[in-house]
């Protein structure tokens, strides 16, 4: 479990990172969203024991993570671009990795680069963006980390290969409840794969969900009443947005399916229906009641 | 959990060297074509040139120092490039391995890739010792000089920019800083002596700058050791200098924070510091810079501000990394108001500086003369002191004079004379002034001190020889001819120098002031190799008489070595720069004016050799023309020496 609390972290008098507390629990996928500028980064580097945080506290169970080998070689970081020892080949940077990690995998590692079919007598800086990006995952897979950093790790990769490295993040999650930390300017890319949100704005985390609960608790209704709309309909439930086309109300509504089917039921409307929505529709919603275009923020 | 790197990282050395492996194999192969190829390629020669090199230094020592100076600088830029690029930062600061790791594995393998290939020569040297019979040359013990000092300065080269590297957040930053930090004790000490000189009136920057305080700035030294030795006290600073800079840069490592890679300097409270250093110094060398091209206060002041100015652009555009920067005024003015603040401190002489003189009854001697020179001649002489009550007090009068008259004196700077003061006060402290004067102002005093038999005594060197030991005396006429006399008698050897001294002891202020050309020079060997230079002037009327009644005159140039000579007045020859002419030329132009007067007759030409003196100052420039030879001589004469026949003619 990687614990944040109350984190700050000021570059020159402007805060990159303002009172952040963050839980994230064994075995869970952590998408922090963010516009540019919101402080992604700079948190997930915080998180990696790069930066030190001014205040507060960033903790992987019980243990410090900065100027800590010991929990650091839990911990697994790839840079919005990967980055590697200039001139060396897979196989280099492979044995470098080996010597650094001690969990390092070499059946992993073959295994992986067969995936990829990556050559790995190769210098990497001669690789293209995409093919550098994914032997960045091979080696951060090889290492078999606890903890495993991404920051825009979808960037510059076909769909072919995101679906790839999300089955492989999934498999590897399942299997040895590995937990992934992964930023993203952009919600579609990774709802799929994340189970929980956070969402970063000027360096401030503005909301925090686990999307299961969130995809089971808010709803889109639409009903239409034969007469004036009974105006104590939605005493027990909370509504985030509302909504009138002619003599149809949409609604969205939190509460579970069944709680508001019922309360909606007893006003007999004449037409009534339950929609599902997508993460995004429902983000914009939440937000919205927050005070806050989510356009703006998730770009 | 165990981590299972053991202290050496196999692959962390690896990717040491093949990062700066390379500086380490140029760095051997660029000594090998200096040192033992030069050595082998002189010794394998058939007909050896005995051009005796005392020390392995001496090898294209230019080329040894450039890189002794270079090498390890560039070395430690290249092994901590990961600090200086953000992304190799963060891949470096990512892997689970701490700071202090890093640095002792990054540090000290470096150190070993710049050490070892000054190792491998010294041992290839000390292979071909006995083959190439390098004995002739130098002892082993030199072998060892060398590769010590060598990888003594490397190391504090190296480790200078080792630790500069861990403030600095560019390369190029990291580099010039690392030799600015280098220079800057001997360079700001320089800067501040001659600044003051302006302000304190009597303030010796050359008494500070000459009292061997170069080894505070190990650069300077290490481009001296060829000929200068390092002595133990230097060893023992620059060693731990080492050992401390080695820790400083760990420690600065420690605190470096990441995020900060490619700002100029990495700490924020260093940017202020750096700001105001170089608007600091460089306002010091507008200052200099014009002070010494006008040599006026006015536009010293506008030296400074213009250098201020100057700096501080300089700076904030190294630490905003543009050209095109903001300016903040707020901390100039305050930078300036501070300055001002200093000017005016030192302008009104806050602490009693320039009215310091001590009192008589403090005194214990005074050393005066004209300059640092005169105070410091070598090593192994004791500057004089005068102790005499009354020379004493003449001094703390001429001293006296000097500062009432501070801005009065008419100073040609071309011409500028020194007044050098140290005071030795009972107490053991030293007081030490300079004042640029005009001698003129004070001749009466001078001559009066100068005249002294203590001062005499204390300046001239012949009166603290042994004569017993002076194995022979040289009299020379110079010139064309070149005479020579050897004087070998013990007997005539101490009379000669009983009459030198006697007549120094009767020489008056203006016989030392003269300068006129000698009879004759007199080289007193003190050994066998060593001699004291003295001329032989007509002043020195009991060394004339005995050295003609032994007939050792002709040593001296007479009208018999000449054919003729001809007189010309300076008015008439229209020659503005007489340095730039050759005698032939001179001869020449004497020629073409027509005016000038053929001396043949024997007398005329005697009376003519008299008292002449360098030409071009004189009124009459005088071009003897030697027989046998048809060398050409030429000399001055002033108005006041020359002969009847000569101010006849030119009426």
């Amino acid at each position: 479990m990687m614990k944040m609390s109350q984190v700050k972290k000021c570059f020159e008098g402007t805060e990159a990172v303002d009172d952040v507390s963050i839980q994230v629990n064994k075995g869970s996928i952590y998408g922090l969203l963010g516009s540019n500028g919101a402080g992604k980064t700079t948190l997930l580097k915080l998180m990696a024991g790069i930066y030190l945080q001014d205040e507060g506290e960033i903790m992987l169970e019980e243990n410090s993570i900065y100027e800590n080998p010991q929990t650091k070689g839990r911990i697994f970081f790839i840079q919005d671009s990967p980055y590697f020892i200039p001139q060396y080949t897979v196989k280099q940077m492979a044995n470098f990795y080996s010597q650094m990690y001690e969990s390092w995998d070499w059946e992993r590692y073959e295994e992986l680069l067969a995936i990829f079919s990556i050559n790995k007598n190769k210098k990497i800086h001669k690789f293209s963006k995409g093919i550098q990006r994914q032997a960045a995952f091979v080696f951060a897979l090889s290492v078999r980390p606890d903890i495993l950093i991404l920051d825009e790790p979808m960037d510059g990769l076909d769909p072919v290969m995101r679906r790839k490295i999300k089955s492989l993040i999934i498999d590897e999650v399942a299997d040895r409840e590995m937990t992934v930390i992964i930023s993203s300017h952009n919600l579609r890319e990774v709802e799929d794969l994340c189970d929980f949100i956070g969402i970063l704005h000027k360096g401030k985390m503005m909301l925090e969900k686990d999307i299961d609960d969130l995809k089971s608790d808010t709803h889109k209704i639409q009903v239409a009443f034969k007469g004036p709309i009974p105006p104590v309909m939605f005493k027990n439930t909370k509504v985030l947005h509302k909504e009138k086309r002619g003599s149809i109300l949409l609604c969205i509504v939190r509460g579970s399916e069944e709680e508001i089917t019922a309360s909606i039921q007893a006003y007999q409307p004449v037409i009534f229906d339950i929609l599902s929505l997508t993460l995004e529709e429902i983000f914009i919603y939440e937000m919205e009641d927050a005070g806050y275009a989510v356009k703006n923020i998730l770009g | 959990m165990q981590s299972k790197t053991s202290l050496v990282n196999k692959e962390v050395v690896k990717s040491i060297l093949r990062s700066v492996g390379w500086v380490s194999i140029l760095y051997f192969l660029l000594l090998f074509l200096i040192i033992p190829l030069n050595l082998f390629i002189h010794q394998s020669n058939e007909q050896r040139e005995y051009i005796l090199y005392e020390n392995l230094f001496e090898y294209s020592f230019f080329l040894q120092a450039a890189l002794m100076i270079g090498v390890p600088v560039i070395l430690s830029m290249f092994l901590f490039r990961f600090l200086q690029v953000r992304q190799y930062s963060d891949f470096i600061h990512s892997l689970p391995v701490t700071r202090n790791r890093i640095f002792h594995q990054y540090t000290l393998l470096g150190y070993l890739l710049l050490v070892i290939p000054i190792i491998f020569i010294a041992i290839l040297i000390l292979l071909f010792y006995t083959p190439l019979e390098l004995n002739e040359l130098f002892s082993i013990s030199e072998i060892f000089r060398w590769l010590g000092l060598t990888v003594l300065f490397n190391s504090i080269f190296y480790i200078s920019g080792v630790a500069v590297g861990m403030v600095a957040g560019i390369s190029v930053v990291q580099g010039v800083l690392t030799y600015i930090a280098l220079l800057l004790p001997f360079g700001l000490l320089m800067l501040i002596s001659y600044n003051l000189q302006f302000f304190l009136f009597g303030f010796s920057a050359e008494f500070i700058l000459q009292n061997k305080l170069d080894y505070i700035s190990p650069l300077i030294v290490s481009t001296q050791i060829f000929d200068l030795p390092v002595t133990v006290p230097q060893l023992i600073l620059y060693i731990s200098l080492v050992i401390i800079l080695y820790f400083t840069g760990l420690f600065l490592y420690k605190r470096r924070r990441v995020e900060a890679v490619s700002h100029a300097l990495v700490f924020p409270i260093l940017k202020p510091i750096f700001k105001y250093g170089v608007t600091f110094c460089v306002m010091l060398v507008g200052g200099l810079y014009f002070g010494e091209l006008q040599g006026t206060l006015s536009w010293m002041i506008v030296g400074y501000i213009f250098g201020a100015i100057l700096g501080y652009l300089l700076a904030e555009m190294v630490l905003q990394k543009s050209w095109r920067i903001t300016v903040h005024l707020k901390g100039f003015a305050v930078y300036s108001g501070v300055m001002i603040l200093i000017v005016l401190i030192f302008k009104f002489d806050v602490f009693f500086y320039e009215k310091r003189i001590p009192n008589y009854d403090d005194i214990a001697s005074v050393h005066f003369s004209d300059g640092y020179f005169a105070y410091n001649q070598s090593v192994d002489k004791e500057p004089f002191f005068l102790k005499d009550e009354d020379n004493i007090d003449l001094v703390r009068q001429l001293h006296k004079s000097i500062i009432a008259n501070k801005g009065k004196e008419n100073i040609k700077s071309y011409e500028t004379e020194h007044a050098f003061f140290v005071y030795q006060l009972k107490n053991g402290q030293k007081i030490v002034r300079e004042y640029p004067i005009n001698r003129s102002n004070y001749v009466g005093l001078y001559k009066l001190i100068q005249e002294s038999e203590e001062y005499k005594t204390g300046v001239n060197e012949i009166f603290h020889v042994n004569v017993k030991k002076i194995p022979r005396i040289e009299i020379s006429s110079g010139g064309p001819l070149d005479k020579r006399i050897l004087i070998n008698d013990q007997d005539e050897i101490s009379q000669v120098i009983d009459l030198i001294k006697k007549d120094i002891k009767s020489a008056t202020y203006e016989d030392n002031q003269d300068t006129s050309d000698p009879y004759a020079y007199l080289n007193i060997y003190l050994n066998k190799n060593e001699a004291m230079n003295l001329e032989w002037k007509y002043y020195h009327q009991n060394l004339s008489e005995w050295i003609e009644a032994h007939d050792y005159d002709r040593v001296r140039v007479s009208a018999d070595d000449i054919d003729y000579a001809m007189v010309i007045r300076n008015s008439d020859l229209n020659i503005d720069n007489f340095d730039e002419l050759t005698y032939e030329e001179i001869v020449d132009k004497m020629d073409k004016t027509g005016r000038g007067l053929k001396l043949s007759d024997a007398e005329d030409i005697k009376q003519s050799l008299k008292k002449t003196a360098y030409y071009g100052e004189t009124e009459y420039t005088i071009a003897y023309i030697f027989k046998q030879t048809n060398q050409v001589e030429i000399k001055g004469i002033t108005e006041k020496d020359a002969s009847e026949r000569i101010k006849e003619y030119f009426q």
